[in-house]
């Protein structure tokens, strides 16, 4: 195993080329490109043996993953914001025909107004696609997360694509150390499980006209296996963690939870800045604990429930807007949280639109706002805009 | 369980499945023959756009893997047919 200094884009090519990708379309987009560059050189060097298929549109990248993952090639793809809107479509079909593509999705704000910085946004609008999300809070877990996607993905019980998920600049751009783990070790986590569905021989035809005779039934599977995936990415992550000693946990993870009054609920990059807050007010006396949610899709409705009882409050904080309601991670949080007899207050905030800068203090100062105010906000909760500027 | 006869992706393995597949499987309502006499008028069979009803002697036959379940025949006929719910099965928490 060798310690490297990556960037988030560097840590998922490593990933591919240890999970022995075989077909990687893609259409580059800032600023997921450098990891489409990064892949290429891999193939080129002959340390990669997959096959890069150049597009015309982010669109059609998806659908030649659709077509190399029909044949049953281990495929990949990545792109971010409005390259994932444009592969919108295809996005459905990838999941309704129940196809393991991993992607990689640098998130990105949505134009308009245009952006190139970080922003859950463009994920969150596929929330319904069919697809698992997984949010990824430094590089060393992007590595981690696109090794434990496929194995995930390729599972008999789950056989749905996965979104890897991690930032725009603070994470593609942004060189940390991370360990790369041996070939060997990932080929013995990670066997090829090939399960084609088109072959000459048997020739068939995928996603015939279904009428609502059977589609309710199709969708119902597809419901059935996004629930059955969420045991499998806990188990994924143990196996994983067995193997190469770091521990992602799963679909949750509870940081300093333990008699915290507040649990601060947050994704993706926020989560590791959200660590340091919790120390900074645990090492003052604050009794604050931190929810990761890493997986989205599934949504860990039962971990939500069990870490929220007895607590005073939690602080959901979320990098996207659902206009007209708030964070979706906030909405998510309160669905789960319906109905449970004492349930916590709920405190949402949608922070760090668009690549605003989200610092430790800034977290201090939403745990802070909330512990003094005091507020009982029961029935709809109402969220803040934090730190909009008024002048 | 239906969804568990379903292929997990959606597909066709045989050329020429869909052509022996029933054409009255996305019928929501069906046709019920009443009891009575039958005039012998055939006006059901004229009207039926699938040529599913047949009429001789006044015996009434509908093929079901042809109708669609449009209920022109009840309506040409309220003496002799009515339409009835093709689905019988759960329909919630209430049925």
């Amino acid at each position: 195993m060798a310690l490297c200094l990556l960037n988030g884009n560097e840590a998922a090519a490593e990933a591919v080329r240890l999970a022995r990708v075989e077909v990687i379309p893609g259409y580059p987009i800032t600023p997921e490109s450098p990891l489409i560059e990064k892949v290429n050189q891999f193939i080129a060097g002959g340390r990669l043996d997959g096959t890069f298929i150049r597009v015309e549109s982010d669109h059609s990248a998806l659908a030649a993953a659709v077509g190399a993952a029909l044949v049953g090639s281990r495929t990949f793809t990545g792109t971010n914001s409005q390259g994932l809107a444009l592969m919108s479509e295809v996005v459905h079909h990838t999941a309704g025909l129940r196809l393991p593509v991993v992607m990689a999705v640098v998130n990105r704000a949505l134009s308009a107004p245009h952006s190139r910085f970080p922003d859950h946004g463009d994920a969150i609008a596929q929330e319904s696609a069919g697809w698992l999300q997984l949010y990824c809070e430094n590089n060393q877990e992007v590595l981690d997360t696109i090794i434990q996607a496929f194995r995930i993905a390729e599972d008999e019980r789950v056989r749905l694509p996965v979104m890897v998920n991690y930032e725009a600049y603070i994470q593609t751009h942004t060189s940390e150390p991370v360990h790369v783990p041996e070939q060997v070790v990932v080929d013995e986590f990670l066997p090829l499980r090939r399960r084609p569905v088109l072959d000459v021989d048997h020739p068939a035809a995928v996603n015939l006209p279904t009428d609502h005779q059977y589609y309710t039934e199709f969708k119902e599977q597809q419901h059935g296996a996004m629930l059955a995936s969420a045991a499998v990415i806990r188990e994924v992550a143990l196996e994983f963690f067995h193997r190469f000693g770091r521990d992602w946990k799963g679909t949750t993870e509870q940081y300093r939870c333990e008699d915290a009054e507040f649990v601060m609920v947050t994704m993706g990059s926020m989560v590791s800045t959200a660590r340091e807050a919790v120390d900074r007010m645990r090492a003052a006396g604050r009794r604050i604990g931190l929810l990761k949610v890493r997986s989205f899709r599934p949504f860990p409705e039962d971990e939500i429930t069990a870490v929220a009882a007895g607590r005073r409050g939690l602080v959901v904080i979320d990098r996207n807007l659902v206009y007209g309601v708030g964070g979706a991670l906030a909405r998510e949080v309160k669905a789960a949280l319906y109905g449970v007899a004492s349930a916590p207050h709920i405190y949402a905030f949608v922070a760090g639109l668009g690549g605003r800068d989200v610092t430790v203090d800034d977290m201090e100062y939403m745990v802070s706002q909330v512990m003094a105010s005091g507020r009982e906000r029961k029935g709809m909760t109402a969220f803040d805009f934090y730190g909009l500027k008024t002048s | 369980m239906l969804s568990d006869r379903l292929p997990v992706t959606p597909m066709a393995t045989e050329p020429g499945s869909m052509s022996r597949k029933s054409k009255g499987a996305w019928r929501e309502q069906r046709p019920k023959i009443k009891p009575g006499d039958c005039q012998d008028c055939v006006l059901c069979s004229f009207y039926c756009p699938e040529g599913a009803i047949r009429v001789k002697g006044g015996e009434l036959t509908i093929n079901l893997h042809l109708c669609k379940g449009c209920g022109i025949c009840a309506n040409e006929c309220q003496d002799r047919i009515e339409m009835v719910p093709e689905f019988e099965g759960k329909r919630g928490i209430l049925a």
